[in-house]
């Protein structure tokens, strides 16, 4: 997670495109290594539209072009190049650590920052699917009453009211039964044992060094070119 | 309220804003719809457990599309206006929640475009595009010409969602309304 934070913050404050072909470059090395190099360049399918979009249209459409070739101005691609490239960067750094990093990972990350945080994450985790089962049995039941979901935006919206508001009292109502089992498992008693923090492996610490070793070197690209 | 209802209550509202947004999508709807959750939250619960619902939503949400996560802010910003309104007038008044839905609907787009035109620039790959393209050619700037287009959206989605809360918060037993039963309310039961 430290690691992604400085990767953000690296493709936030890298200010030439060249630089952030260069940081996409290492973050593909880095999935190479890992063994997820294909599904990382899957990532890319999900803003592929954007990029392209991002390219045609600030060409076409960027008030600050002055030089131009056809009707695309040269400034505007090489604007909206930046910011595709920076939009690949980012997408590629989360699925890194995304694809590199399970689920009880990232709860057991939440529990060792704050407890409480770490509860939540991981109830969130388990309610959201069981929350998409309930709706799935709410719309199966209104459509055989005879919920229409096609039509006008108000027949939708009359259709949306009538599957968002009983699984949300469904589920508030299951929150509440979560509350009394946490009460039951003893939380917020002084007697509870709690789990010890596992202490820092050596690659803990390379992975520490490696963050911030990608945030200085984007802070002296970016100082340089200024 | 009680702590250990506030930490189940949290995964829950993450839990209306993915559905929500999910389902929005599915019917086609012009509208997000995917801040429910975290209104309710804070209408609730108060202002900085609102905005850890929005916060850890987005975050959640990057699972599936990872350049959202930025987002998070206008999450943590509906979550906190939200918040200190109902802490201060309750959630179940129309007047104090067309207040609210008025303002996250100005404030939501604001920053929500300065983070689009910085990690979008402006654009999301969707067919509001050809407006923000027409505009930028008109002369508009990146900000104003992905600004515009969002606050009508933005306007309808906010008052929209806050008056669904108020319904939603009216058909809770008032054990469960917490700040949104308002300010005299919530003294006297804690009295």
């Amino acid at each position: 997670m430290f690691l992604l934070v400085c990767s953000l913050i690296a493709a936030s404050i890298l200010p030439t495109w060249q630089a952030l072909v260069c940081f996409i470059v290492l973050e593909l090395l880095a999935a190479l290594l890992l063994g997820i190099f294909s599904e990382v360049l899957d990532s890319w399918k999900t803003v592929g539209v954007v990029c392209l979009s991002l390219l045609v249209v600030y060409a076409w459409a960027y008030p600050g072009s002055t030089d131009f070739i056809f009707i695309f101005g040269v400034q505007g691609f090489l604007k909206g190049l930046l910011i595709a490239v920076r939009l690949l960067a980012f997408v590629t750094a989360m699925y890194l650590m995304l694809i590199a990093t399970g689920p009880v990972a990232i709860t057991r990350w939440a529990g060792d920052i704050n407890e409480d945080f770490g509860i939540i994450v991981s109830l969130t985790l388990g309610v959201i699917p069981a929350m998409k089962q309930s709706l799935d049995v709410t719309m199966q039941a209104q459509q055989v009453r005879g919920l229409a979901t096609e039509g006008s935006v108000i027949l939708k919206l009359k259709a949306y009211l009538a599957l968002i508001i009983p699984v949300i009292v469904k589920s508030l109502i299951r929150a509440y039964q979560m509350a009394a089992l946490m009460h039951v498992r003893g939380y917020g008693s002084t007697r509870r044992i709690k789990a010890g923090r596992a202490s820092l492996s050596f690659a803990s610490y390379a992975v520490y060094g490696a963050g911030a070793g990608i945030l200085f070197t984007a802070v002296l690209v970016s100082l340089a070119v200024r | 309220m009680n702590k250990r209802i506030s930490l189940v209550f949290v995964p829950v509202g993450i839990g209306i804003n993915v559905l929500g947004g999910m389902l929005a999508t599915s019917l086609k709807l012009p509208v997000f719809l995917d801040t429910i959750g975290t209104i309710l939250s804070a209408a609730i619960l108060g202002p900085w457990w609102g905005a850890l619902t929005g916060g850890i939503t987005n975050v959640i949400g990057s699972l599936q599309s990872p350049a959202d996560m930025w987002f998070a802010v206008v999450n943590i910003v509906v979550g906190l206006i939200v918040g200190f309104i109902s802490r201060n007038y309750g959630f179940k008044k129309i007047a104090p929640v067309l207040f609210a839905g008025i303002i996250i609907a100005i404030v939501s787009p604001i920053i929500g475009t300065l983070i689009a035109t910085y990690v979008y620039g402006g654009l999301t790959g969707g067919g509001i595009d050809i407006i923000v393209a027409g505009l930028m050619k008109s002369g508009q700037s990146v900000f104003v010409a992905s600004f515009i287009p969002r606050l009508g959206s933005n306007l309808i989605d906010k008052i929209l969602s806050v008056f669904v809360v108020m319904f939603i918060v009216k058909a809770l037993p008032r054990a469960l309304q917490g700040f949104a039963s308002g300010k005299e309310s919530s003294d006297s039961a804690a009295e």
